[in-house]
């Protein structure tokens, strides 16, 4: 059997000097699309058989797996879960701008790169005293990406090397102005990443673990890339195992070059060959998306689309061995123009090389392009250059409805019913009243239209032209709080970043602020003051009950503030009182006054969304640096965002064991951990909330802490966290530094070192009765 | 006269003739990784590896390939060069060297607890190894032997970052050492000092070979093959892709380099065109790291070394060579 790498050779070479006499490829004869291959987004393969359909849902578990620190998670790291970056609209989709990431370089005179960072991506997050991960000094070069699809990977996978490079044309021999030419992985055609990098799924999952949440797995040994729905291993092995599907020989699977091994106290590997397995399986098996039925629109779209050459490169089909895989991709490498150039070399491709994306399923999956930079695909479409300027003046001299025919053609290839502003389902219901997700109470007709309203809001993808950034560390409020439910808490993934400057034992907030944020519009990584030597990161505290903690009344807070110790009891509990004299409540730092402030706040300052003057209201700002023109949102819009949150349910207790957990509600008081986690506060009507908060701030910080000053709330002090919904909301402390509750038992210092202390001598029962309880909150 | 008295001979027995198709030298399934190969004569070569935490040497006298016995706990090793049957050098982890004097492999004191990739020497007296790790927390590694003990040489500011490993070392004199390594690195040593130079490659370069000052060669890249040629003056760098990822490389004629990499690549290269004149791959998942040739005959060896993992594969393969390759 010849190698595919020569075959390769002799399809680029015209086999000059080699004997190709074996493995011709066989000129097509009518062949029709695959049959088998198509689903809804996020469904396995409808050929899959029941055994690669349990491999694919044992897969998505992995896929869904969050990582801490004990599993392995770091030395640094951008996600805690594969699908942290493949989510929208389901899993095996990319995600919004919040999930982008950069790829840095050191580009040196002779024209060349290395790669900075880990393996040439910049992690925002240390496993570290420290968890921000700084820029390495000799980056000169970093590239926005946003998270690719893998739609039909497998099917892709199947595809001949030779299949694509009967497409190639890297000289320009037709005179077309599309040139089109092959990347190359170890002697195989390149086809997966943006830029056709790697030729392997089981590299392109092993890479990005390692590389982005610091996972490190051993290559699969051949014997289970043989079992892979696209075997993968030696030809003499595969044998029978390739019969009826394509076989990527030791392509798909081999993936020597990743790291096995990391610096951190995990062993290695901490992903298991099963899960790894599983996961490949998993990535291998997504259906390709199901195209719509044609209409005449989308008839008429084709054609323009045919007509204006997009399909020079949005090849409609490629010829694999099931049929016709209709990826609207030719899978080679194109000069897109110095506008969408990112400098990044990635094996032959140049940095104005990009794959051609594939088209199913795109509609479902913006932001657009490599970057993201595309809100929409009319924008994605005017922003192509180089080799596809031309094509791109074709689409622009069309009248608006014509554009609209190729715009509504592009959106049939799949995925259009799955389409959303966010990660919500189109026209997903409102949950039950009280229920993870619902209301508060039974709304009103007029209420849940608000209701609905606001949780768009609170959900949608900003786009760059609504306003986002041009800093910002998320592009949604649900970016951050989506645990277990939108609205929710966040994993350590979309922690923000404070930065400080402390110095002779002061703080000293820097000038721009304390805020790192960890994304800005173009190329770059937001910086930091030069000056900052501290940082610390923020935990997303989940937002359900809101409502009912803003509705407590400011003297019921103050009822429980003891800030001198005066009744000895070692715990404090200070009330924050802001500059304006009113009291803080919301935040790790007591550093916000009211659910309206806290949009505000959390608008301009997470998402750069700029905001206009609300009466009485003074958080945010009302300009930034961006394009658009302020204010960015509307008080309209402010105002259902608020609706939303104000009567958004606390989390529901979910009791499994009343009678322990009783007990262990028994031993919370007994220890002292109601001394500040006060299981109630009562609201203006009278109502306890049962936050399990005193919503104080009190010194629970290590002897050795160095942290950050906000205002009068020292780098020590915190506030109460409430504790409804905790079972549901990890990681915890304001860090996230505890993956589990015993973890964070254990973080809690200073005012709460006598109860720690009783905890600690808790018999084994007795801490089983308090965690039980805790859970059930 | 004499072509007289030749010619009245009866006509000597035509040679076999030469087999230049691959085939195995012999059995390594169960040999562990074969890294190097090196040998004085056609009947004396050893071939060097072994798997993680555990070297093995194997033995060509001519007629069979035999297991050389090691110092007890000698973990894997990487590479061999010497200059007769009494004196070559080895090299592996954990900063490993031995010497063999002809009767005995004796243990020498590295100055560095690296990993050690590469080593080659113009005399016996003036002998360079390099190593690091490629990792983060590793350190790109330089020593030199001067006949007495080993001793850290201190390398140039690297204009390139993280370069964290030098995989290879070799010269065509005391004044004329060349050393690469990680992301394209090239240093060269003039006698003098060691100093960076800028190739125009990416990738890593594992291996280089050369017969001239003017006609070296440095090939590697991890995933596409690439070559870098110095021709006296200047460096040239080719991307070879789709030829996979390039491990070893030797040269005999002035005007082939030999070269072997990954999933059993073996290929030739126009020595002035860098580009493939010939490419007769192994088929075999395994990856080759090194290649030897003396005489009439060469070598390429490897195993399964990218996979970290049992089981411990080597492969050794041979064939004739031709007078002009």
């Amino acid at each position: 059997m010849m190698k595919r790498w020569l075959a390769a050779s002799c399809a680029a070479m015209s086999c000059a000097g080699f004997a190709c006499t074996d493995e011709t490829i066989a000129p097509a004869t009518e062949p029709t699309v695959a049959e088998g291959i198509f689903a809804d987004l996020g469904e396995p393969l409808p050929s899959a058989t029941e055994e690669q359909l349990a491999a694919f849902e044992r897969g998505r578990a992995v896929a869904l797996q969050r990582f801490s620190s004990d599993d392995g998670l770091g030395p640094t790291f951008n996600v805690s879960f594969c699908g942290a970056c493949h989510e929208k609209p389901v899993l095996s989709g990319s995600a919004g701008r919040y999930r982008n990431f950069l790829l840095v370089r050191q580009s040196l005179p002779d024209g060349t790169q290395v790669n900075t960072g880990v393996n040439g991506v910049q992690d925002q997050y240390a496993v570290a005293d420290s968890p921000y991960d700084p820029t390495q000094v000799e980056t000169n070069r970093i590239a926005q990406r946003n998270p690719i699809p893998f739609f039909g990977v497998g099917l892709l996978a199947e595809i001949p090397d030779e299949v694509i490079l009967a497409n190639a044309d890297p000289d320009d021999a037709d005179g077309d102005g599309i040139s089109g030419r092959a990347n190359y992985d170890r002697g195989f055609v390149g086809r997966f990443g943006r830029k056709s990098q790697t030729v392997s799924l089981e590299g392109f999952i092993r890479g990005p673990l390692f590389n982005h949440a610091g996972i490190t797995s051993n290559p699969l040994p051949n014997d289970r890339k043989n079992e892979l729905p696209v075997p993968s291993g030696t030809p003499e092995a595969t044998g029978e195992a390739a019969q009826g599907l394509g076989h990527a020989q030791q392509a798909q699977a081999a993936a020597p070059d990743e790291p096995t091994v990391d610096d951190d106290d995990a062993p290695d590997p901490e992903l298991s060959e099963d899960d790894l397995f599983d996961l490949v399986s998993f990535a291998m098996l997504v259906a390709a998306p199901r195209p719509d039925d044609p209409t005449e629109q989308t008839q008429r779209g084709e054609q323009l689309f045919r007509d204006a050459k997009c399909t020079a490169c949005h090849i409609p089909a490629l010829r694999g061995p099931r049929g016709l895989v209709p990826a609207y991709s030719d899978l080679l490498l194109h000069d897109m123009g110095e506008e969408l150039a990112d400098g990044i070399i990635m094996a032959e491709a140049s940095g104005a090389e990009f794959r051609t994306q594939p088209l199913w399923g795109v509609t479902a999956v913006a932001p657009y392009l490599h970057d993201g930079r595309a809100d929409t695909l009319d924008e994605a479409i005017r922003l192509h250059g180089g080799e596809g300027e031309a094509s791109r003046e074709a689409y622009e001299a069309l009248s608006d409805e014509e554009r609209g025919d190729v715009l509504a053609f592009i959106e049939s290839l799949g995925g259009s019913s799955q389409r959303s502003d966010g990660r919500l389902p189109p026209s997903e219901p409102i949950s039950a009243p009280l229920a993870y997700g619902g209301p508060d109470r039974p709304l009103s007709k007029a209420e849940e239209e608000r209701f609905v309203r606001g949780r768009a809001l609170f959900d949608r993808d900003q786009a760059v032209a609504a306003g986002l950034g041009p800093r910002f560390n998320g592009d949604s409020c649900r970016a951050c709080h989506f645990d277990p439910v939108i609205g929710g808490a966040g994993p350590e993934d979309v922690n923000v970043l404070r930065q400080g400057i402390w110095q002779d034992g002061h703080f000293t907030a820097p000038a721009m602020g304390t805020m790192a944020h960890r994304h800005m519009l173009g190329d770059g990584r937001p910086p930091v003051d030069p000056q900052a030597n501290v940082f610390e990161a923020r935990q997303t505290p989940s937002t359900l009950g809101l409502g009912m903690i803003d509705r407590i009344p400011e003297a019921n807070i103050f009822a429980n503030a003891d800030p001198d110790d005066a009744d000895g009891d070692g715990v404090r509990g200070v009330a924050r009182i802001l500059p304006d004299g009113r009291l803080g409540r919301l935040g790790w730092k007591c550093g916000v006054p009211s659910l309206a402030e806290f949009a505000r706040d959390a608008s301009f300052n997470e998402l750069g969304l700029t905001l206009p003057d609300q009466t009485g209201l003074t958080f945010g700002g009302s300009s930034d640096d961006d394009e658009i023109p302020d204010p960015e949102m509307t008080v309209s819009d402010l105002e259902d965002l608020v609706f939303y949150l104000s009567h958004l349910a606390p989390p529901p207790r979910s009791s499994v064991d009343p009678v322990l957990e009783s007990k262990g509600q028994a031993i919370f008081v007994q220890i002292g951990c109601s001394a500040c986690h006060r299981s109630s506060l009562k609201d203006s009507e009278g109502y306890d909330v049962p936050l399990f908060s005193d919503l104080l701030l009190h010194d629970v910080a290590a002897p050795e802490a160095v942290g950050i000053e906000d205002g009068t709330a020292s780098t020590r002090q915190f506030r109460t966290s409430p504790l409804w919904g905790l079972a549901t909301s990890a990681p915890y402390m304001h860090d996230g530094r505890a993956p589990t509750i015993e973890d964070a038992i254990a973080a809690h210092f200073g005012e709460a070192d006598a109860s720690v202390d009783r905890y600690v001598a808790l018999t084994s029962g007795e801490r089983d009765a308090l965690l039980a309880f805790l859970s059930s909150l | 006269m004499l072509s007289l008295v030749l010619g009245a001979c009866p006509a000597p027995p035509a040679d076999p003739p030469l087999d230049t198709t691959w085939h195995e030298a012999f059995d390594a399934t169960s040999t562990g990784w074969l890294l190097s190969i090196w040998g004085p004569a056609p009947d004396d070569l050893y071939a060097a590896g072994g798997e993680p935490g555990h070297g093995v040497l194997v033995h060509f006298d001519g007629d069979a390939w035999a297991e050389v016995t090691l110092p007890e706990a000698t973990p894997l090793l990487s590479w061999l060069y010497g200059f007769s049957t009494d004196d070559f050098t080895l090299v592996g982890d954990g900063g490993t060297i031995l010497h063999f004097d002809g009767q005995s492999f004796t243990a020498q004191a590295s100055s560095t607890d690296e990993n050690l990739w590469g080593v080659w020497g113009a005399t016996h007296d003036d002998l360079w190894a390099v190593g690091g790790g490629g990792r983060s927390g590793d350190t790109a590694t330089l020593v030199h032997f001067d006949g007495a003990s080993w001793s850290p040489v201190d390398l140039p500011p690297f204009q390139k970052a993280n370069v964290r490993a030098l995989y290879k070392v070799w010269g065509t004199g005391a004044d004329n050492v060349y050393a690469v390594g990680q992301y394209g690195t090239v240093l060269h040593y003039d006698g003098n000092a060691w100093k960076e130079e800028l190739v125009g490659a990416n990738d890593d370069l594992i291996s280089l070979w050369g017969t001239s000052p003017s006609n070296i060669y440095a090939v590697g890249g991890r995933g596409n093959g690439i070559i870098s040629r110095f021709d006296g003056s200047e460096w040239h760098t080719e991307g070879l892709a789709p030829l996979p990822g390039l491990n070893g490389v030797f040269m005999r004629a002035p005007n082939v380099v030999h070269v072997v990499g990954i999933t059993g690549t073996i290929a030739t290269i126009d020595a002035t065109t860098l580009q493939p004149i010939a490419q007769d791959p192994w088929s075999t998942a395994l990856d080759l790291h090194a290649t030897f040739a003396i005489d009439g005959k060469m070598y390429a060896v490897g195993g399964s070394f990218a996979s970290l993992q049992p089981p411990y594969e080597g492969l050794a393969l041979e064939r004739g060579l031709d007078a002009e390759e």
